[in-house]
């Protein structure tokens, strides 16, 4: 029973890192003939032909979703490497900096976590200028306090430790205890946290071009097709709204398993269970 | 009938290597004790000879991916890690050996008040009169635990382990390092006391001479084994009396008697 | 040459003094004992001598020099529990060698074996451990040692044959030693001399 658990999470964690390689593998095979419009192919219903249907100007949905996740992926990888690096920063420079660093820096994190998300990235989008650019820049600087405050609190935690106390007393650098002993000590919450990230930025993006913010209609997007497929639901045509929002709904899942499963691996208290 | 007797007792770890690799350690191989109504047995050994392990073998507080072999018998009835429920706490007091199983955000007079019986004004007065006896200020009750220092805190482990009418064994882990003496003396006094009414008791530490003012009887564990089982009165001046080579190895380097000389 | 200290006071609270006025002189070679009650301050004193910690009064001089904050400390403390002195990721030859690289004769002294370097902390029994954090504390530029209670946790086969270790290299390198310990009985067999912290607790 001890080890099923592991192996349960372990199977869960292949299945989700397998589900991500299939839907990038996909988005580099398919060919971009499927995003061109073809009148004698309008509104086919899920066939051998096209497997996800096709939309009203005669669109592969089947591409239309793997490209559309292919964008949310980078979105998303962008994000958050961007949203992790701040909080990073911001966590280290407020546990090691003194109080009063320490004081502004949660002062901003509750000020970023005090707005409410999705008005904030529409703003900064729209101040950097639309495009996928927007998108990125939007969903990095709004991702970042949550896992800043966690950064902190881990650093805070460690850096009274008595082997980094000895450390600096044998005259070692800040930067040296900072690289060799905080760092390796906090990854696997930073690793965690950046999986985590995922699904969240994958989400805003979704929601940020279903709202019509960001890209152009012609490029694939999740948030776009769906925009798009509400306009036809009511004629019955529900392969549009179903496929494409069932794969969003996976593939934020698959990351949220990813992450769930290295916190349950890492943490000595549930490594057993 | 002993109270409680432990026969053969071995305990292993399961755990995971790399990946899904597993292996299994053992610190606990064979160790064996008995402990009458009554009588005060004292557990000496090296640190990592599985002292502590034995006690939370028995309290059945041992992390989920132990393997325990061997048998645990209290007044005759075998328990386990279920059926020790019906007695922790009740007819077998536990006082724990690390400062970490103190609540770190609740004033220690709260946390030692969780556990008496009675109403509030009651308990008040019991965790008073508790802290009075192991020598603690009544201040002292409004720190948090890492306001205390080592000893203090051993102390007040000692007033949460909740010994009441009821009690008829205690198993105290590592009660006395870091403590001075006339704090060490109050609780070996306790113990004694204890003791006295019929409660038997479970010492263990590797301070032996402090050990040996109270113990009746000294079980010798080493590397998971009882290597000695012996009256606590042949531990004498030279150690002479002492036919286990490591025992008398242990008795002869203390500060007290050979020290460095013995090594 | 020496470890000066003058009218040492310490508070975590304004006026509520841990102790005060504390002033001890341990010479090069020499080897001082303190000891008193749980509670008055012995782990706070090690901690300002080894300069982990500010005093709020009065000064550490090291070899008529003042204490200073940065670089490598000559004074160096040994800690009661060594399984949290090391690193819990690294293996012990990195924690071992972290400021140093100590010779292999330093090593046989204190009965550290190949095979423990390759091993994590949590792999090793206390008194082993304590034998990796003696030596790095033994680092060549060190001039004074603090042992605060360093074998209070071990078994007395472990720590006769630790102090026989370290009490070898004291006297081979001429370090000053402070012993800082609840055991009467230690003290007595190692120090010149003893002082009783509790004289000077203000509680």
């Amino acid at each position: 029973m001890k080890i099923d658990a592991r192996k349960k999470v372990i199977a869960s964690l292949v299945f989700s890192v397998l589900f991500i390689g299939l839907i990038i593998v996909l988005s580099f095979t398919i060919g971009e003939k499927g995003l061109e419009t073809d009148h004698t192919m309008k509104n086919h219903s899920p066939s051998l032909l096209a497997l996800f249907g096709t939309d009203s100007l005669g669109r592969d949905m089947l591409t239309r979703t793997v490209k559309g996740l292919k964008f949310s992926l980078y979105v998303g990888i962008v994000g958050s490497t961007l949203g992790v690096l701040i909080a990073l920063f911001l966590g280290i420079l407020a546990a090691v900096g003194g109080v009063y660093v320490d004081r502004v820096v949660m002062w901003f994190v509750d000020m970023f976590i005090g707005m409410p998300h999705l008005v904030f990235m529409i703003l900064v989008s729209f101040a950097v200028g639309r495009g996928a650019m927007g998108v990125i820049v939007a969903t990095a600087v709004t991702h970042w306090p949550a896992l800043a405050r966690v950064v902190r609190n881990e650093v805070m935690a460690i850096k009274k430790a008595e082997y980094i106390l000895i450390s600096k007393n044998t005259g070692k650098s800040r930067w040296f205890i900072v690289r060799k002993h905080i760092l390796p000590a906090i990854f696997p919450q930073i690793f965690i946290g950046f999986v985590l990230l995922f699904p969240h930025v994958i989400l805003h993006e979704a929601s940020m071009t279903f709202l019509g913010f960001g890209l152009s209609a012609q490029q694939p997007s999740i948030g776009i097709i769906l925009s798009e497929a509400t306009k036809h639901i009511s004629l019955g045509n529900w392969w549009p709204v179903v496929f494409p929002g069932l794969a969003l709904i996976i593939l934020v899942k698959c990351f949220d398993n990813i992450g769930s499963s290295l916190r349950i691996l890492n943490n000595p208290q549930t490594r057993y269970l | 009938m002993p109270l409680l007797q432990v026969n053969n007792l071995s305990v292993s770890f399961d755990q995971y290597g790399r990946g899904l690799e597993r292996f299994v350690t053992t610190p606990i191989r064979s160790l064996s004790i008995e402990i009458g109504k009554g009588e005060i047995l004292a557990v000496v050994g090296a640190s990592g000879s599985g002292k502590s392990l034995l006690a939370h073998a028995i309290m059945g507080i041992l992390p989920a991916n132990a393997i325990v072999g061997g048998e645990i018998k209290f007044k005759g009835n075998l328990i386990d890690e279920r059926s020790i429920k019906k007695y922790r706490g009740k007819q077998i007091a536990f006082i724990p050996q690390s400062v970490n199983y103190l609540d770190p955000s609740m004033k220690v007079k709260n946390q030692v008040r969780i556990g008496l019986p009675g109403i509030k004004s009651e308990r008040i007065e019991k965790q008073e009169h508790l802290f009075e006896k192991f020598g603690l200020k009544k201040s002292d009750g409004d720190l948090y635990p890492f306001e205390l220092s080592g000893g203090m805190m051993r102390r007040v482990l000692f007033t949460t382990s909740m010994i009441s009418p009821d009690t008829e064994l205690v198993i105290a882990d590592e009660p006395t390092p870091g403590i001075h003496r006339s704090a060490l003396d109050l609780v070996l006094n306790q113990l004694k006391t204890i003791a006295d009414s019929g409660i038997g008791v479970m010492l263990i530490t590797h301070d032996i001479i402090s050990a040996l003012k109270i113990a009746d009887r000294v079980s010798v564990f080493k590397d998971g084994c009882t290597v000695d089982d012996i009256p606590a009165s042949f531990f004498s001046a030279d150690g002479e009396s002492l036919e286990n080579e490591y025992t008398r190895m242990l008795w002869k380097s203390l500060p007290e008697h050979s020290f460095m000389e013995a090594i | 040459m020496s470890l000066k200290v003058n009218n040492l006071g310490f508070c975590y609270r304004p006026e509520s003094w841990v102790f005060r006025n504390v002033s001890i002189e341990v010479p090069k070679g020499g080897r001082i004992g303190i000891y008193g009650n749980s509670g008055c301050g012995k782990t706070t004193l090690a901690k300002i001598l080894a300069s982990f910690i500010s005093p709020k009064e009065g000064e550490v001089v090291v070899d008529g020099e003042n204490q200073k904050r940065e670089g490598f400390q000559p004074v160096q403390l040994i800690f009661q529990h060594p399984e949290k002195t090391m690193n819990p990721l690294w293996r012990m030859k990195d924690s071992l060698c972290e400021s140093y690289v100590p010779e292999k004769s330093l090593l046989d002294a204190f009965g550290i074996r190949d095979e423990w370097m390759e091993r994590y902390p949590i792999e090793l029994s206390g008194g082993e451990l304590q034998r990796f954090s003696i030596v790095r504390a033994l680092h060549p530029e060190t001039k004074y040692i603090i042992a605060d209670e360093m074998t209070t946790m071990l078994d007395a086969i472990t720590q006769a044959s630790i102090w026989k270790g370290l009490l070898e290299i004291v006297k081979e390198r001429n370090l000053g030693l402070i012993v800082i310990s609840h055991e009467m009985a230690i003290i007595d067999k190692i120090c010149d001399s003893c002082l009783n912290l509790e004289d000077y607790c203000h509680a």
